[in-house]
């Protein structure tokens, strides 16, 4: 059920390249044309076109500007890789069945200036409606010559834009909350974290109790000719085997009792 | 003919899991992580306590046991370093290695301990954490994440690699394309205990090999390929048994640097 966003960022143009050839030999064996389905939310409905056909073997670029149309300002563009027709609207989020598993069938997701670019291999799939995030990065540049933002990236299936509340809070000092950004689902929300205050031995905390997503860290040098970007992983990444989700959900209940901004 | 897919998926996927449980239940597992040291490249680590995470109120010290390994795998520096329990560390692995170590090589960062909440629930604290490139003059790092679990450390047993090896030669299309002007350093790290044969094909955009590096890697072993695209678009394929051949990629161009896994 993939997903590959275009990427959206203050002073940068998002550039989501697609491939039609799986990462591996074995998951995935048709050699046909795929659709490039372009689909976003107008907050009431999904809305599907299709912009393209990759022949097998080949990959193609996409920016705002290559898109037929224009996206409501503020919604997020989703590509996806099919070997039907999406339907032009729906209510639920159209599938995208998963290509690949071992690994994931990726997209490269890429964020440019004119000096300099930077990129992930990426896909995004729905969350649940009734996710919620807890995230520890390290990963803020604390230099004057750096800019520091970060772009909550949710995708659910239901098509309303809703808001949720991004809290942040020191690791060592969890009672006091630091940051309390809106967030809103089906989109790309940007906050910049250069006004927080955090030290370079300052671990933040995020936590989102009504809202799930892949949080982006992108840093820009002021001359904007070095970047960064690089997403932090869910909890149940700090173990394996086992009940990971089990130890996923303890350590949400955890740090969601000691903050106090309920 | 599903019941022949799944027979035919069968032979890539039984006896051969991603990775293996650690043999001691007091193990702690780590990626094995890239390091660069040279004129041109230095590393960091960003340090934070698992742990503590799910002790909030622990009373315990922290530290991590840092392994350092050459490209053939060789233990080269085995250090312990005390960390805050709430805080971020950013480490100079380039100032931990010792003299003669080369230009690149892993390493592994193991905890200390692991809570009782994650032993009950069958898991092994595992870090997969972020490394930070610095390149050429940039002020900032480039950051890619952890993406393996890759080797596993006990009191008792000492260190374990725990990639499987797949029964059949796998090859690995990257889904990202190598573009002109920029140069590419694909890092490729056997997970595997064995020695592995590993090619890789650098392949036009019409899917003819224009390039093609065969190597022998030792187990915990890492390889540079480097590649400066002669035509104007290049995809890579790795062959290996290597279950995920999942390089490392690094795309530079003048003092701008991009990391990320593939």
């Amino acid at each position: 059920m993939s997903f590959f966003p275009i990427l959206s960022a203050p002073s940068c143009t998002g550039r989501t390249t697609l491939f039609n050839f799986p990462p591996n030999n074995f998951e995935y064996l048709s050699r046909r044309p795929q659709f490039v389905n372009l689909t976003w939310s107008t907050g009431e409905i999904w809305q599907s076109i299709c912009i393209d056909e990759l022949p097998y073997g080949t990959s193609r670029s996409y920016t705002l500007h290559d898109l037929p149309i224009n996206i409501p300002k503020g919604r997020a563009p989703f590509l996806s890789l099919t070997n039907s027709l999406l339907p032009e609207t729906s209510e639920t989020l159209p599938p995208s069945p998963p290509l690949t598993q071992l690994p994931h069938w990726r997209a490269t997701l890429e964020l440019l200036t004119s000096k300099a670019s930077t990129s992930y291999q990426g896909e995004i799939d729905p969350f649940p409606d009734s996710g919620s995030l807890l995230s520890f990065p390290p990963l803020i540049q604390c230099n004057s010559m750096i800019n520091n933002f970060l772009l909550f990236m949710n995708l659910e299936k239901s098509p309303g834009i809703r808001s949720g509340k991004l809290e942040i809070y020191k690791s060592s000092d969890r009672s006091n909350l630091i940051e309390a950004s809106s967030v809103l689902s089906n989109s790309i929300t940007c906050i910049s974290l250069d006004s927080l205050d955090l030290r370079e031995t300052d671990l933040p905390v995020l936590i989102s109790r009504n809202m799930s997503g892949i949080p982006l860290f992108l840093a820009i040098s002021d001359t904007c000719n070095s970047m960064s970007l690089e997403h932090t992983h869910p909890p149940a990444s700090y173990v394996i085997h086992g009940r990971r989700w089990a130890v996923q959900k303890y350590l949400k209940g955890l740090w969601y009792d000691f903050s106090n901004n309920k | 003919m599903k019941v022949l897919n799944k027979l035919r998926l069968a032979t890539w996927k039984i006896f051969q899991p991603l990775v293996i449980p650690p043999s001691a239940s007091d193990s702690v597992v780590s990626d094995l992580f890239v390091w660069r040291n040279s004129p041109s490249f230095k590393t960091f680590f960003e340090l934070t306590s698992i742990p503590s995470l799910f002790e909030v109120s622990s009373n315990l010290s922290p530290y991590v046991s840092i392994f350092i390994f050459n490209s053939t795998g060789l233990l080269i520096a085995k250090r312990q370093i005390f960390i805050e329990s709430f805080g971020r560390s950013t480490l100079d692995i380039s100032s931990l290695l010792p003299p003669f170590a080369g230009s690149f090589g892993t390493f592994a960062i193991f905890h200390s301990y692991t809570p009782d909440i994650v032993q009950s629930l069958g898991s092994f604290i595992s870090e997969r954490g972020y490394v930070g490139y610095s390149y050429e003059s940039s002020p900032l790092l480039s950051y890619a994440h952890g993406n393996f679990d890759a080797i596993a450390y006990s009191q008792d047993s000492d260190v374990q690699v725990l990639g499987s090896k797949s029964l059949r030669r796998r090859s690995y299309f990257l889904q990202h394309l190598l573009t002109l002007p920029f140069s590419y350093d694909i890092v490729i790290v056997n997970t595997t205990n064995s020695l592995q044969v590993i090619r890789l094909d650098e392949v036009s955009a019409d899917w003819k090999i224009v390039n093609s590096h065969k190597i022998s890697l030792q187990s915990r072993g890492s390889h540079i390929f480097p590649i400066h695209p002669s035509h104007e678009t290049i995809n890579v394929v790795l062959h290996s048994k290597i279950i995920m051949s999942r390089p490392l990629v690094f795309r530079s161009y003048n003092s701008g640097l991009d990391v990320f896994h593939g």
